[in-house]
């Protein structure tokens, strides 16, 4: 055969090449952005659960009443997005408020177990996403119509709104974990959840910090239920999957920490987005759980948790 | 006896009062109308019997387990409905039982915990005070109290309670786990800050002995009731002193 058709085989070997590695770089981007938003949920679901042993299922039901009442006030009453955006957080907030104070405060009033909480929780999440079905309907909404303005970083292209997600978790996740680490309010949140006894015992009012740990987390769940629905709509039953992909970052990433969540959910989404490119989006799932009990199995403290002493584990 | 405590109580101001308190477990009564005063000032030992109540006592007037019937008076104000950090903030402090810290807290965040209510400019001359009795916190200052020795994490409880400036202290078994010397340090230290402060101090201790030497009044209780008491603690320790509502009580029990 001639040289010329040699030559434009290897310009296509070395075009797939190319894109390939442009491929691999855009995934990675998009596993990237799609852990930031996990984490900010994550991140909320431990504040929770560290704090109060509870597994708020529930938590899945606020992340969907966020984008919906996003939705309510930007799609259906028109208002603005910054201040449509703010109500729905402060209502979020608000929503884990009151399941703190309607559901598990009294539980724990009378010295139900935890399993009775996580039963609980499971309830109002069905209640919850049912009663959003039932007044919203099944089908997928969309809070901003449109195609998005893009930009683009090498081989990678973001859209506006992934961008705006890689910044709110970027700016949000470092603040509060300083926060935890230098303000009183930290240190009580820490405390609580070392020892929740010791921190009556030091003059803590332990019910207020447990409405603030909900109210912020609760907060968290909304703010990346909001981002990722101006991205990809919503539909009632969005919450689960965000649930799920918070508690197994939690796990790996380290039960009782605050900053193993963030890594594990950033570790579980970028697998994720490789997972797709080499395998098949169906596997996601499959990896996401292959991933959980890997860790359970062979490292049950997750990355960051650390083997207590005896001692430590007995207080 | 019962009368003898009441005497006590009109000669001098009382510090922690309990009155005819029922408490327990489920449906498992450990006090059974328990009535007890102490004074402003004082030291009062509790002693007796695995399970007669000692540990029960003290969780009930620190308010972390609320009580069948009865009330608990705080330098004559009752107190038997506040809720745990309440009781804190009107001069109440306990030492629970093994000496509890924050353990993936840093001692000096563990401290910081203990003087939460003071504000923030003064903490450090607080904290300062509480290291003066403990020097040997200040070397671990940045550690995880977690990794802490038990002699170690013993003191920043102790130290962590005194923070709260209390008016009135529980102690329950302060000592517990540590070595003979310790313990007896630990002891030594609260009878001095007794002196120093004023502290009023309902302590529980497993080292009878020790706890006999530092208190000025010492309680027995059996079965979750009052069974003895005695203005010099010194007295029960002669051997056999104590033999009879220890031994001769809880055979009793055991045959009721």
């Amino acid at each position: 055969m001639s040289r010329p058709n040699l030559k434009s085989v290897k310009r296509e070997i070395a075009d797939a090449f190319m894109e390939e590695s442009k491929m691999l770089w855009q995934l990675l981007a998009n596993g990237f952005v799609n852990g930031c938003l996990f984490a900010l949920t994550a991140f909320g679901f431990a504040l929770i659960y560290n704090t109060t042993r509870i597994f708020h299922i529930a938590h899945g039901a606020i992340y969907t009443a966020g984008a919906y009442l996003c939705y309510v006030f930007l799609v259906k009453l028109g208002w603005n997005m910054p201040l449509a955006i703010i109500l729905a957080l402060t209502l979020t907030a608000l929503l884990g408020i009151l399941t703190e104070l309607l559901v598990y405060a009294p539980l724990e009033r009378r010295g139900a177990s935890l399993l009775v909480a996580l039963l609980s929780s499971l309830g109002l999440y069905i209640a919850l996403v049912n009663f959003i079905a039932m007044v919203f309907g099944n089908e997928t909404k969309v809070l901003r119509p449109g195609v998005e303005a893009t930009f683009h970083f090498g081989p990678i292209i973001l859209t506006r709104i992934q961008f705006a997600q890689v910044i709110t978790a970027c700016v949000l996740l470092p603040l509060l974990l300083l926060l935890l680490r230098l303000t009183d309010w930290g240190k009580k949140i820490r405390a609580l959840r070392d020892n929740p006894t010791l921190t009556e015992v030091m003059g803590v009012n332990t019910r207020v910090v447990r409405l603030f740990v909900f109210a912020l987390g609760s907060a968290l769940a909304g703010i990346s239920a909001v981002l990722s629905a101006l991205d990809i709509g919503m539909d009632p039953h969005i919450g689960m999957p965000a649930l799920l992909i918070a508690a197994v970052a939690l796990i790996i990433g380290g039960v009782g920490t605050f900053e193993g969540p963030i890594i594990g959910a950033f570790l579980l989404c970028i697998l994720q987005s490789l997972v797709i490119w080499q395998v098949s989006a169906r596997w996601m799932d499959a990896v996401t759980f292959g991933l959980l009990i890997f860790f359970l199995l062979f490292r049950p403290q997750g990355l960051l948790g650390q083997r207590r002493r005896l001692e430590e584990a007995l207080t | 006896m019962q009368e003898a405590i009441t005497n006590m109580a009109q000669t001098s101001k009382i510090g922690l009062q309990v009155e005819r308190l029922r408490a327990g477990y489920g449906k498992k009564e450990i006090l059974r109308g328990l009535s007890l005063k102490v004074g402003q000032g004082e030291i009062v030992a509790l002693i007796g019997p695995n399970g007669a109540g000692k540990s029960t006592l003290l969780k009930v007037i620190a308010g972390l387990l609320r009580p069948w019937e009865g009330s608990v008076w705080l330098d004559g104000t009752e107190i038997t409905a506040l809720p745990v950090h309440q009781r804190v903030q009107k001069g109440l402090a306990y030492f629970i039982q093994g000496g509890e810290v924050f353990p993936s807290l840093t001692v000096r965040e563990n401290l910081e915990m203990g003087a939460l209510m003071f504000p923030k400019a003064k903490r450090q001359e607080a904290i300062e005070g509480v290291l003066s009795l403990f020097p040997a916190l200040k070397e671990n200052w940045h550690r995880r109290a977690g990794l802490l020795s038990g002699g170690q994490r013993q003191a920043l409880a102790l130290g962590m309670v005194l923070l709260k400036r209390p008016k009135v202290l529980l102690l329950d078994e302060p000592s517990a786990g540590l070595a003979p010397k310790l313990a007896h340090e630990i002891l030594a230290k609260v009878r001095e800050l007794n002196e120093h402060l004023g502290i009023t101090v309902l302590l529980v201790e497993q080292r009878v002995r020790e706890a006999l030497q530092v208190a000025h009044r010492a309680v027995a209780l059996v079965n979750g009731t009052f069974a003895a008491e005695t203005n010099e603690p010194a007295s029960w320790l002669v051997e056999g002193a104590l033999d009879a509502f220890f031994f001769g009580r809880m055979e009793r029990a055991a045959a009721s």
